[in-house]
């Protein structure tokens, strides 16, 4: 008998299913669960694990066929408990286009789809060897969507519109004709496609949302965040509706302060400050991008007597920051894609496997191969190959430094004090190279994006960051999905004094560089906020060791 | 004897344990089902079941329905001289299929296992455990329905089972379970659910449709709301049910001498329901993707619960799923079933091999946090999750928070169960009040830990090192509260009730459908089951038992006729 699990469920190892589960079952029957708590969970945890083991594949057999199909198992496996049965399912079975959620990959959206062969046979099935066809209006939206296939900030002409609106008809019709795994497929892809085409999909929105009740999702604790996205933002469209309508309370005030120019002394005894105010805390805590449709220079001639008290309550206070995460665009490029066509399957395999190599002795440093890489974490193994797609030999299509330095921040999420204490001195190792190389660079580390490959490390930092790496892939730490969203973490008052004092910024500046993510100001401020977090990263909460 | 109870929004059913079976019990007029309907009049006469159901039409003030989905509100119903929580209501049904189980054994239950919905929130487990003692009956587990029906299920060929969906659907309630069973472990993987949702949602649909063709508006109106509710409610469920085995039903209303109708047909019913059956796909989802099991590699897909009858609900399965769903179980059965086995399970019945049932909690569990944001206002009810949902029971998990203020002397906080980010739409549970040294903000920790164990009890642990100060507290809910003598005076309110004596049960309720008839017709149809139903009675009046059944079957064998083939 060796380690975990096979001690825990006390037999041998094995990749008899049947075998792990009798052992689980006589070891569970065995136990008072009400009075076993901890022993029932690690159990489990073993089971699972055993299980996960039986039905991993020996790596040689491993074929690129099969890998492209786990992006599937995947979608279903974000936050499960460790699966028992994995689905298994002939390549030629499955749908093949590809949409990548979890990466959240604007090429994964925009790039290939292949699809769903609906048509196949009578009950939806696709016909065994039909060709992989997009679902219908997929394309199209699209097109319209990203002109030329770029992301385009202009709004839709009525002619493009009306092609987009029957074109997202038909794709609904297709979701509603799908199996339920289909349909939350489109579901997915539609509303990140809309979120990311944002805010020329803006009319487009409404529609969806009322075939696939995105806002009936709305402040779940699972909300997925393109809906986040999208369901702030029809919240947003309706307040902006309601509040033009001139029954509206607070229509006088967003009149008001519509106007170009400085409010004069009849304007301030037209309308009442409470409505300003009200008007304004309701649109920067809901709905910030509609800020934009008010005049600056007339908030500002409203606020100023207001400062005052936001000194103030800014000293007193624990202050929280939320912070919208901008979309993170990776930087996979099917275009890239080599041929494989003329190449015999032997030959792709060996490739493959020496290209993998390649990427994880990179990540993880000389001498480690993918081999190691699965032995420690298959899970994070999986989707890092997928991450890397189509790989051959030395010429790699993903920075595989690129995408490990995003999940090392990801598992923040999850990480406990002492991997988090590291992670965030890791941090600030990216961000000091980064603040030498200017905005751009620091912005690709603030947002975890790490555009063009991130800073530029010297060899002792890059062998440390592959240690940190390879602590976190044996923690299985590497796998977290990243969280995304809004979400809010606190910075106790004394950081921010500490801090504050060493950039040389009033606590009031301060606060604003914190709220938006992207002030020029926010390197320097993050940088300092984490620097003297770690002097005394007890005295902070977990939290914020997460969020910072 | 422990017996298994499946207390359900539209109708109850009870089964026993026995001779290695699990067995149905019937109810004084022969059936499984009883309808879950009590009717109480001025008097203090009371009625349970099918008879209570049939007065629903002619003393709709006097009756109630799906009072199972008001479990674990404070909303009481009037009925007679008194109002009644919906514990109560359920304890009369309770109390009726308890009498059942001692006719059919000749023995008197004390202890039960009773049956809620997995999505049922822990208010609404709460009221059913009181409603099962107001009944008198030691509830000696509450199981998830899902989980029922999976053994059930289980128990037919006692195979392995390769992960399956148990999807119920019932009058009020909707629950999603993926279930696994070896080696005589039965696994809930994942529930999910919408304790919202069920058949009662497609009859007010069909409500909707209907009413505006019947051309009846004024008519309506004219009649007390409670009757006029009652009468569409009944001629909705009515049409619903033909609809499942025709394409075009008739909504019949009959204000007195008058008689309404339209006709519905399938397809612009399915329209209608379009909305409900939209919400049937979310948690069908949620509990695939909790589970981790890819939609291909179910074995099975259960059905369960009587609006699984409805093909609008059977087609947007076979959608779904793309393929036909299991009716091995039957819908209405399965759940007491299942329950029965578990009640054997925990009497050691003979022919039962151990088995295990492990399940999940079906609900995320945490507490209420506070921040303070950079405008000056307090971000509060912010929930922060200890116990995630479909996390294996029992579990033990532990967070640490800190102090929010300088000098803060105590935390308070709210514990809450649900899935929003905000607590405010969550349900919540109890409060949490801990006394902290004052110190300046951030510095003081406290370790809240919360286990949840397999009855769905759940205990909070709180310690704060820096002061040694530490609290066991089980969590109380306000209704809880309410004393043991409550529960003993709401036993003895439900006592004074006069109840039929059983051997005339059948009888009442024959009389109470035969009068329902009378008042849905018109016309000749009226004055025929009027003289039928004078017949009857006047039969009873003889006392010879022989008489009485020839003069109800008759009765009964008019008014099926009339029931089944409507005259126009």
């Amino acid at each position: 008998m060796s380690g975990f699990p096979w001690s825990v469920l006390g037999i041998e190892e094995t990749r008899e299913k049947s075998a792990i589960r009798k052992a689980y079952s006589v070891k569970l029957k065995a136990m008072n669960l009400d009075e076993q708590v901890q022993d029932y969970a690690q159990l489990r945890e073993a089971r699972d694990l055993a299980l996960r083991l039986a039905a991993q594949p020996p790596f040689q057999s491993t074929s690129f066929e099969d890998d492209d199909d786990d992006w599937y198992d995947d979608e279903w496996d974000i936050g499960a408990p460790a699966g028992i049965e994995q689905p298994r399912f002939d390549p030629e079975d499955e749908f093949g286009w590809e949409i990548r959620p979890d990466e959240l990959s604007r090429e994964a959206l925009v790039g290939d789809m292949g699809d769903p062969g609906v048509s196949g046979s009578e009950l939806g099935f696709p016909a065994p060897s039909a060709p992989p066809v997009r679902p219908d209006g997929w394309d199209e939206l699209r097109a319209v969507l990203y002109p030329d296939g770029e992301y385009s900030p202009e709004g839709m002409a009525l002619e493009e519109y009306q092609q987009a609106e029957a074109a997202l008809d038909r794709l609904i019709a297709a979701a509603v004709d799908g199996d339920i795994a289909f349909h939350d497929r489109i579901d997915h892809a539609l509303s990140e496609l809309l979120a990311s085409a944002w805010p020329r999909s803006a009319p487009l929105v409404e529609r969806a949302n009322r075939s696939f009740s995105w806002l009936g999702a709305a402040g779940d604790l699972d909300e997925r965040y393109a809906l986040q996205f999208l369901n702030a933002r029809i919240e947003g469209m309706r307040f902006h509706e309601e509040v033009m309508d001139a029954g509206h309370p607070l229509h006088k005030a967003w009149v008001e302060l519509s106007q170009p120019g400085k409010s004069n002394i009849l304007d301030r005894l037209r309308i009442k400050r409470g409505d300003i105010d009200r008007l304004l805390f309701t649109v920067r805590t809901q709905f910030p991008e509609l800020e934009a449709l008010l005049d600056e220079e007339r908030v500002a001639s409203w606020e100023k007597p207001a400062n005052e008290t936001v000194s103030w309550i800014v000293q007193r206070l624990f202050i929280v920051f939320v912070i919208a995460q901008a979309l993170r665009f990776c930087v996979f490029d099917d275009d890239r894609r080599p041929d494989f066509g003329a190449q015999s399957e032997a030959s792709i395999e060996e490739l493959r496997k020496e290209g993998l190599d390649t990427a994880s002795a990179t990540a993880f440093g000389a001498g480690t191969s993918f081999a190691d890489v699965e032995a420690g974490d298959p899970e994070f193994a999986a989707s890092f190959e997928r991450f890397l797609g189509p790989v051959q030999g030395a010429a790699l299509y993903g920075d595989p430094r690129q995408f490990v330095r995003q999940k090392i921040l990801f598992a923040r999420q999850s990480a406990e004090f002492d991997m988090l204490v590291a992670i965030q001195a890791q941090q600030l190792d990216w961000l000091q190279a980064a603040r030498k190389e200017g905005g751009e660079s620091c912005a690709a580390v603030l947002d975890a994006s790490f555009r063009s490959g991130g800073p530029r490390m010297t060899q002792e930092q890059l062998d440390a960051e592959q240690e940190l790496a390879r602590r976190l892939l044996d923690a299985k730490l590497l796998n977290v999905e990243p969280k995304t969203g809004e979400f809010s973490y606190s910075v106790p008052g004394w950081l921010i004094d500490q801090a504050r004092g060493s950039v040389g910024l009033s606590r009031e500046d301060f606060v604003k560089v914190m709220q938006n993510p992207s002030h020029s100001d926010r390197c320097r401020v993050q940088t300092a906020l984490i620097s003297y977090m770690l002097t005394a990263p007890a005295r902070v909460p977990l939290e914020t060791l997460r969020g910072l | 004897m422990i017996i298994g109870i499946d207390l359900g929004t539209t109708n109850s059913a009870v089964a026993i344990w026995r001779d290695g079976e699990s067995e149905l019990v019937p109810n004084a007029l022969g059936e499984f089902l009883t309808p879950s309907a009590v009717s109480i009049d001025s008097s203090g006469q009371s009625w349970v079941g099918r008879a209570a159901l049939d007065r629903m039409a002619t003393h709709p003030s006097e009756t109630v329905t799906s009072f199972k989905r008001r479990m674990g509100t404070e909303s009481e119903a009037t009925l007679g001289k008194r109002s009644y929580t919906p514990e109560e209501l359920s304890a009369m049904v309770l109390r009726s299929l308890v009498d059942d189980v001692e006719a059919a054994t000749g023995e008197r239950p004390e202890g039960a296992v009773i049956t809620v919905p997995a999505y049922f929130n822990e208010r609404q487990r709460r009221a059913t455990r009181r409603a099962g003692e107001i009944a008198g009956l030691k509830v000696e587990r509450l199981i998830n329905e899902p989980t029922a029906a999976a053994l059930a299920f289980g128990l037919i060929d006692k195979e392995e089972r390769e992960p399956f969906l148990v999807f119920d659907l019932g009058g009020g309630t909707f629950d999603v379970s993926i279930v696994e069973m070896f080696e005589g472990i039965v696994e809930v993987r994942a529930s999910a659910g919408d304790n919202r949702l069920g058949g009662d949602d497609f009859d007010e649909v069909m409500v909707k449709l209907a009413e505006p063709k019947l051309g009846a508006s004024d008519v309506l109106d004219r009649i007390p709301s409670d009757r006029r509710e009652a009468l569409l409610q009944l001629a909705a469920e009515k049409t619903r049910c033909d609809l499942s085995s025709a394409n075009l039903a008739t909504f019949r209303v009959t204000v007195g001498d008058e008689e309404f109708t339209a006709d519905i047909d399938t397809q612009e019913f399915e329209e209608a329901a379009e909305a409900l059956v939209k919400r049937l796909r979310d948690p069908v989802i949620r509990s695939l993707r909790d589970s981790g099991i890819d939609v291909e590699s179910l074995s099975d897909v259960v059905l369960v619960g009587g609006a699984t009858r409805m093909p609008v609900v059977r087609k947007a399965l076979t959608r779904m799923f793309k393929r036909f769903p299991n009716s091995t179980v039957h819908p209405d059965h399965a759940v007491a079933l299942g329950a029965a086995i578990q009640a054997g399970l925990l009497s050691n019945g003979d022919g039962l091999e151990e088995i295990r049932i492990t399940d999940v909690a079906p609900f995320t569990l945490g507490i209420e946090i506070g921040m303070d944001d950079a405008y000056g206002g307090r971000i509060g009810g912010i929930f922060s999750p200890i116990i995630e949902r479909n996390t294996p029971v029992p579990v033990s998990r532990m967070q640490s928070y800190t102090t929010s203020e300088d000098g803060q002397r105590q935390i308070h906080s709210g514990i809450y169960q649900g899935e929003a980010r905000q607590v405010k739409n969550n349900v919540k549970l109890g409060e949490l009040v801990v006394p902290v040294p004052a110190k300046p903000r951030g510095e003081i920790e406290v370790e809240v830990r919360f286990t949840y164990d397999t009855n769905g009890l759940l205990e909070i642990d709180v310690s704060v090192p820096a002061s040694g100060y530490q609290k066991n507290v089980v969590i109380v809910d306000e209704d809880d509260k309410r004393s043991k003598k409550e529960i003993e005076k709401s036993r003895a309110a439900l006592e004074k009730l006069k109840v039929h004596p059983r051997d005339e049960q059948v009888n009442i309720a024959a009389m109470q459908r035969a009068e329902r008839c009378y008042e849905g017709f018109t016309g000749p149809v009226r004055e025929f089951v009027g003289r039928s139903l004078d017949n009857f009675k006047a039969a009873l009046e003889k006392q010879d038992p022989r008489i009485i059944a020839d003069a109800r079957e008759s009765l009964m064998q008019l008014v099926d006729e009339i029931e089944a083939n409507p005259p126009v």
